[in-house]
């Protein structure tokens, strides 16, 4: 990532979150015996036909994909979960729920990769979808409430993806607030209040805008 | 030379401009600007070259190396000359003399106006983005001003010409603007088509922010939909023509 003093602040690209996500871990169920695997990312194994074992993301997507193993998919992916989720969501219109930090890109990835494995495949990508609309709506509103005052915008529960999207956005955003609501600029509070009907009162600013 | 700024003014520089301003000093001094002169000071303007890289001071050279702030600079600014000088003509395309009388009205480029202005050779009025009347419509309705086409710099702009032309009501416009426009912005800018006719109203500031939104959200898009991680390279899809044989085709 860019530093601080760069004016225009690097992003990831979606697939370069997708490879972070990948560090992940699932379970999976072999169907080949194997020793310890020893990783740089850690040790991973012994393998042993139907009894479950912790993998980072990608290695169980390559045993998948050579029909090695079947990954279980995590306890959030199921409907019920998911249900709860988007219920809360709803209900809680300045909070996020949680939910793992790489939601979108673990599902993606299982949905493409395991399909046979999920159960009520359809379902779940549907809530998945409705989920995440529903919390980008509230980044959306979220980022209405922006104005020259807001220091830093608290973001609690929100995801690796979601985060990436909005990122250009809002740090641009928070500049030119921050630029146009200087002191240098504004030097005196309107007189004749036609233009800012709140303006006379500025008020210190404020260092964070709980959400 | 309590006047100059001398961070605004290369030190070798300084003799020869400090005559510009100085009525009272030495009333027999011309105050005149000679073209080369002038010229020089283009080119000292043209590179920054007074201090090196950066200071953040108040709205000074916010990036040295901004291309946008660069440009924005070439914005004219109408101003009236309150010294003759001799020579500098060549600034209006229409002036019919060689020299510039005082009072004379004509549009210069920003960082000329700027530097003119410290050595109080000009005064600058508000410039037309700022009007009354452009106030009024965008209090009308701001979404719908075509910034772009009065001032494509014009936040840039009003930050640096509020100090100029000493009018503190300038900065609470532009905040005002931005935050009625950035309304519009938010709620149009994720999901929105590469060009619409918002995003061609907008200044460039607004327009990069409009940018960033639109482009990670097709980012996204593209990934959401898109299936292989592996793109192929533009040479490998085209398909070798096979040439015709010219020769008669058998029956």
């Amino acid at each position: 990532m860019a530093g601080q003093s760069d004016p225009h602040p690097s992003v990831f690209s979606p697939p370069e979150v997708e490879f972070l996500a990948e560090d992940e871990t699932v379970e999976i169920i072999p169907k080949f015996s194997l020793g310890s695997l020893h990783m740089i990312c850690g040790d991973f194994g012994p393998f042993r036909p139907n009894i479950a074992s912790e993998v980072p993301l990608w290695l169980a997507v390559a045993l998948k994909e050579r029909g090695k193993c079947d990954i279980r998919a995590p306890d959030w992916m199921s409907v019920d979960k998911l249900m709860q989720i988007l219920e809360a969501e709803r209900e809680s219109p300045r909070e996020f729920q949680p939910l793992p930090f790489h939601y979108i890109e673990i599902s993606k990835l299982l949905f493409k990769h395991a399909h046979d494995n999920i159960q009520d495949i359809y379902m779940v990508r549907s809530l998945i979808e409705d989920i995440r609309d529903v919390r980008f709506h509230k980044v959306e509103t979220g980022l209405q409430t922006i104005s020259g005052r807001t220091h830093a915008v608290k973001l609690k529960n929100l995801s690796a993806m979601e985060v990436n999207i909005v990122r250009p956005f809002m740090i641009r955003t928070l500049q030119a607030f921050y630029k146009h609501d200087s002191p240098h600029i504004i030097q005196q509070p309107e007189k004749s209040g036609s233009r800012r009907p709140q303006a006379p009162d500025r008020g210190p600013r404020r260092d964070l805008r709980p959400r | 030379m309590a006047f100059m700024s001398t961070e605004d003014m290369p030190l070798e520089d300084e003799l020869t401009f400090s005559t510009l301003g100085l009525p009272k000093d030495d009333p027999t001094t011309s105050r005149e600007i000679r073209p080369e002169e002038l010229k020089n000071e283009q080119i000292l303007k043209k590179r920054k070259g007074n201090s090196g890289p950066p200071k953040l001071s108040s709205g000074r050279m916010p990036g040295y190396y901004d291309m946008d702030d660069i440009l924005m600079e070439d914005e004219p600014i109408s101003v009236v000359f309150q010294v003759g000088a001799h020579g500098c003509g060549l600034l209006d395309p229409g002036s019919e003399t060689i020299d510039i009388e005082k009072g004379m009205k004509m549009d210069l480029p920003y960082w000329l106006a700027h530097q003119l202005h410290l050595r109080q050779a000009v005064s600058i009025s508000v410039p037309a983005s700022f009007s009354q009347k452009t106030r009024k419509e965008i209090q009308a309705d701001a979404a719908c001003v075509d910034l772009k086409g009065r001032c494509p710099y014009f936040y840039e702009l009003g930050c640096k010409i509020a100090p100029l032309v000493g009018d503190k009501t300038i900065g609470s416009f532009l905040l005002y603007a931005f935050t009625d426009r950035y309304k519009e912005m938010l709620s149009k800018s994720h999901g929105a088509p590469a060009v619409t006719r918002f995003s061609s109203r907008l200044t460039k500031e607004e327009s990069q922010l409009f940018e960033a939104a639109r482009s990670s959200m097709a980012a996204f898009k593209k990934w959401r939909t898109g299936g292989s991680r592996l793109e192929k390279a533009a040479i490998l899809g085209r398909k070798r023509k096979r040439t015709v044989p010219l020769g008669p085709s058998s029956p």
